[in-house]
């Protein structure tokens, strides 16, 4: 079954745009290794930039030949397209103690991330217009990483009514999510998903029952012996199951994440092979820890979904390894001290990832050997993809977002370092390779660690 | 319009209406329509005189159930109208029962109303009147997609061949639509079909049209743009997200009907709602819109489909006798 032609908004849409503050003279990069999954490239050479727009790329490019009005040469470092983000919550608008929108995005910055996709579960959720645009005018005056939204699929995030994808879409909503809430109605999923065709929205689920997933940590001997609550793996796996089969059935897309367990992701490699229009993400907490790191009752490891079995962690490897995994996002969730430093039962889910997305995800090569465009691929062109951008990937006449990156640079994570007022991240001590050094933002250069 | 296990002639739906039965109910729409103009009111055709017409309405509806009635009377039948609500109907009565009763009484003609599709056909098969369907659920209205046809044979041409008509609204829960898109195509029109994907069917493309989401692209070149009732319950809830946006991409504006061929008919089979599927200025633009129109037609259709209907029965009863005195 052919689905008709979407609605043609091209002459509608408006926002987001960003080049308001775009750096106006003539950059050159050059004696950089540059890694560009969109195309396999990987070179030394160099990127001019003019008007904040990638001008060239390659190896041809060098001070001696190319006149610019800045130059920085950048031997022994590596040339990457800026990461882009597809899941981060907010703090603002409404938990602002937790993360401004600003600070969300000079973190996005230092991590090497240049677009995030915004979740819309803020207080008021962006499920109409102004709420959108407020986010995004947010971030247009933030002049750090670019920030896109996620509409909110239904109204208050409540998963009864559907939102005005139409008129989020013209206002720059890049694809359709519900927080950290399923939709567990299946008769609204499925209008959902009908729907969200006619304007060419993907809608971003998180796939977990609520109704087995209430308790604190993944179900299992640990949780008995610890004497938490536990959310079952059944909650990810009915939920994935049941979405495939309402997309196949609504002819729809559909984006599932963060996947967590060896079951849920056998049934998304099936549905990939059948050739269903299905992707997938995972968060690097997914690959680089298990429910071990709890341990005594430590609430930064309080996650949702919740961290797995070794088991499943290995099984998210093989699955970013063979492909069935499309992405890989922070899920960068800030949570002020007080909403951690209670009994872990009363603790909020959640972990800021933002700055750690780059190292972690670089682990896949170092300790996996997985090949290194590979895996950066889930990280710059799949997401922008997925997400509709024209970024990703360092190709002329894009926006110039690029981030240099040291991939070998040895260092143990430390939650004192992190730079965001909230420093909740389970992976203090944790051993890693790799760090972001310059980030770039249409040509504007928004820090310099050399 | 005649089936080996239902007893009399009868119009039950468009998908099995033969092209030249379609005509033969236009034809007869031409003729009564000529000597109906050279008339006054009090001046009535005799054709139906001594039938009687039952119409039997189990869903509420002023302007079908009248319309039906007019159209008996002009033609001298003697016209009741079962008050399902407070009849045995209301007490429980099966739809079997009623027609078993109904039939005991001998009347020519049934209209029948129905909330569920279906209904008519089984109604049919159990009485010796004529069953004309007045609508029955979301399946089929096949007076109403006569006169639309009529209505539209009157300003384009007696060949619909290749004329481009929009249906464009609730398809899903629309006996209008289905109705109208096997006539059409039978008719050689090109049909497109346009709603949002929640009210459009995929399945839709088999029936020999063409579907879209995108309105204006619908509507481009099109020779008519009928639009369609959205129930009030459709508008807030799991179908569609609100009135506004409904209007926004799936409302006939006059911008979107600009793109539209220059003469292209507005059609509705009403009730219209004003300002959610269609703006004010286009359902009163004159000489375009043809809503009104199609009430008047609906009546002149109907004198049409009672008066091929008796033709028919008089036919069968004329075979029947002969048989008789063999």
């Amino acid at each position: 079954m052919s689905n008709p032609q979407a609605i043609d908004l091209s002459d509608r849409k408006v926002g987001p745009v960003y080049t308001r503050h775009v750096n106006e003279s003539t950059i050159l990069i050059s004696d950089a290794r540059l890694l560009d999954p969109a195309t396999g490239l990987d070179d030394i050479g160099g990127v001019l930039i003019e008007q904040g727009r990638i001008r060239d790329v390659g190896a041809h490019l060098h001070r001696q030949f190319v006149h610019a009005e800045t130059h920085y040469s950048l031997k022994g470092l590596t040339l990457i397209p800026g990461m882009v983000d597809a899941r981060v919550h907010l703090g603002e608008p409404g938990d602002d103690h937790r993360e401004s929108i600003a600070e969300t995005l000079s973190l996005a910055a230092y991590g090497g991330i240049t677009s995030v996709a915004a979740l819309p579960n803020t207080q008021p959720a962006l499920d109409q217009v102004p709420n959108l645009q407020f986010a995004v005018r947010r971030a247009r005056e933030a002049k750090f990483s670019k920030l896109y939204a996620l509409g909110a699929a239904t109204q208050n995030l409540a998963g009864e009514t559907l939102t005005e994808i139409g008129s989020l879409t013209e206002a720059g909503a890049v694809g359709l999510s519900n927080g950290n809430q399923a939709i567990t109605r299946p008769d609204v999923m499925l209008r959902l998903l009908a729907y969200a065709k006619a304007f060419e929205q993907c809608l971003h689920h998180f796939p977990l029952e609520p109704s087995l997933s209430r308790g604190s940590m993944n179900k299992g001997a640990i949780a008995t012996q610890l004497g938490l609550s536990s959310s079952s793996r059944a909650a990810e796996i009915l939920m994935v199951q049941r979405d495939i089969q309402l997309a196949k059935e609504a002819g729809a897309r559909l984006h599932l994440g963060p996947l967590t367990c060896a079951d849920a992701l056998e049934l998304v490699r099936r549905a990939k092979a059948e050739g269903l229009p299905i992707t997938c993400s995972t968060a690097p907490q997914y690959f680089c820890l298990n429910e071990l790191e709890i341990g005594d009752y430590r609430t930064y490891a309080k996650l949702e979904p919740p961290l797995r079995s070794e088991d499943d962690r290995l099984s998210v490897i093989a699955a970013i390894a063979d492909g069935t995994i499309d992405i890989i996002v922070s899920d960068h969730c800030p949570q002020d001290v007080d909403a951690k430093r209670v009994p872990f039962e009363q603790a909020a889910y959640g972990m800021a990832g933002l700055e750690t997305l780059l190292p972690l995800t670089l682990n896949l090569h170092h300790s996996h050997g997985l090949d290194l465009l590979d895996i950066l691929q889930c990280v710059t062109q799949r997401p922008a993809d997925l997400l509709g951008l024209n970024s990703g990937r360092l190709q002329i006449g894009n926006a110039a977002d690029l981030a240099v990156i040291d991939p070998d640079a040895p260092l143990r994570l430390s939650n004192t370092q992190l730079r965001g007022k909230s420093k909740n991240s389970p992976l203090e001590g944790f051993p890693a390779q790799g760090k972001t050094v310059m980030t770039f933002v249409d040509g504007r250069l928004l820090f310099d660690l050399r | 319009m005649f089936q080996h296990d239902i007893p009399a002639p009868f119009l039950l739906g468009t998908l099995d209406m033969q092209r030249h039965h379609a005509e033969a109910i236009f034809e007869r729409a031409e003729r009564i329509e000529r000597q109906f103009a050279g008339l006054r009111t009090s001046e009535l055709f005799q054709e139906l005189a001594g039938k009687t017409v039952v119409n039997l309405f189990y869903e509420n509806s002023t302007r079908t159930r009248t319309s039906f009635e007019i159209a008996a009377k002009r033609l001298g039948a003697m016209v009741i109208n079962m008050d399902v609500a407070t009849s045995s109907v209301g007490k429980g009565e099966t739809l079997l029962d009623t027609a078993a009763t109904l039939n005991a009484m001998q009347p020519d003609f049934l209209v029948i109303r129905h909330p569920f599709a279906g209904a008519p056909k089984l109604l049919a098969r159990k009485v010796q009147a004529s069953v004309i369907n007045g609508g029955d659920g979301t399946h089929e209205h096949p007076t109403q997609a006569l006169l639309d046809a009529y209505t539209m044979r009157k300003h384009l041409g007696k060949d619909l061949s290749n004329r481009v008509i929009v249906i464009a609204g609730d398809i899903r829960h629309s006996r209008v639509a289905r109705s109208n898109i096997w006539l059409l195509t039978r008719l050689g029109a090109r049909v497109r079909v346009v709603a949002p994907p929640t009210l459009l069917p995929g399945e839709m493309g088999q029936f020999g049209v063409d579907l879209f989401y995108d309105m204006r692209k619908a509507v481009e070149g099109a020779d008519v743009v009928m639009m369609l009732r959205l129930q009030r319950e459709r508008m807030q809830g799991v179908f569609l997200p609100s009135q506004s946006e409904y209007f926004r991409y799936f409302g006939l504006s006059d911008t979107v009907l600009a793109r539209a061929k220059p003469h292209a008919l507005v059609m509705h089979p009403g009730p219209m709602n004003r300002g959610v599927e269609i703006e004010t200025s286009v359902a009163d633009l004159e000489g375009r819109s043809v809503i009104e129109e199609q009430v008047h037609m609906g009546v002149i259709t109907r004198m049409a489909i009672f008066s091929v209907l008796a033709e028919q029965r008089r036919l069968v009863a004329e075979n029947r006798s002969e048989e008789l005195m063999a």
